[in-house]
């Protein structure tokens, strides 16, 4: 039996999202308009970056090593990546400030 | 230019693999770091620095470039396109923002890794350790995957446009070069 052609070339929504791929599959269906959740996901990715700025200026703008800071730069040759030895009297613990 | 289904699955295979990799990746980075934190032996405190700056460059960085360049792939070589849906679209810059964020990072990562290596103990103290950008990292790259797991609607101006142009010829195409039409003439 010949198959008929289809009277709607408009393709699915039902389909989006099948692992399979799109290629097997038609298009989504575009909606007009900004999706509500594209709005929310604009609007929540500004807070936080808004928020890190915030922090970042609050914080007095240390970032990186600097932030880290302990006066125990490394040597010229020890940032080549040379080995050395560690210090003789830093093998035991931790000391919390 | 649409890739044949057993390229594209080849090439979903890999990125699945390297992008969940880097999530794993992560998490196994974040473990050292709360080490950093956590320790009180001196040790520990260097090797979690010094294991960090091992699988950062060695690990994470080639996870977070494959899954970039093979997440480009994907997209440009089926009909999702690059910049036809929002998903795809967040998914794609969220990951570059990520990725270079986490190159750049190394560099931070290295110097103090250099730094817990010669620092003696009441210094190690003070070093604290790398969470902050792991962690948003990580919650990055989870947003990432849900977007690529849920896929939600939503087509870009682009998107749309490209869609109406697609229609428009889809219409104006003769009826009988539509599929069913020239099997029923057989």
């Amino acid at each position: 039996m010949p198959r008929q052609p289809s009277s709607s070339p408009q393709p699915s929504s039902a389909n989006v999202g099948d692992s399979l791929g799109p290629d097997r599959r038609p298009i989504p269906d575009g909606a007009t308009g900004t999706p509500r959740w594209v709005k929310l996901f604009v609007g929540l990715a500004a807070v936080v970056i808004l928020t890190l700025l915030v922090l970042q200026f609050v914080g007095g703008g240390q970032h990186g090593p600097g932030r880290h800071d302990t006066g125990a730069a490394p040597s010229p040759t020890s940032a080549a990546g040379t080995d050395h030895e560690p210090p003789a009297a830093a093998h035991g613990e931790v000391e919390q400030p | 230019m649409i890739m044949p289904p057993p390229v594209r699955k080849a090439v979903l295979s890999v990125h699945l693999t390297v992008s969940v990799g880097w999530i794993g990746t992560v998490l196994a980075y974040l473990a050292l770091g709360v080490t950093a934190v956590t320790s009180r032996q001196v040790q520990t405190v260097r090797a979690a620095w010094t294991a960090m700056e091992v699988i950062g460059p060695t690990v994470i960085v080639p996870l977070a470039v494959a899954s970039l360049i093979t997440g480009l792939v994907m997209s440009i070589g089926t009909r999702w396109g690059l910049f036809k849906h929002y998903w795809v679209l967040f998914s794609f810059v969220l990951t570059l923002f990520s990725t270079v964020i986490l190159i750049v990072h190394m560099f931070d990562i290295s110097t103090l890794a250099d730094i817990a290596r010669q620092a003696d103990a009441a210094e190690l103290a003070t070093l604290g350790g790398d969470l902050g950008h792991p962690g948003i990292g990580l919650v990055v790259l989870l947003v990432v995957q849900v977007l690529n797991i849920y896929k939600p609607k939503g087509m870009t101006r682009h998107g749309q446009r490209m869609l109406g142009r697609q229609r428009l010829a889809q219409r104006e195409q003769p009826m009988n070069t539509l599929p069913g039409v020239e099997d029923a003439h057989r």
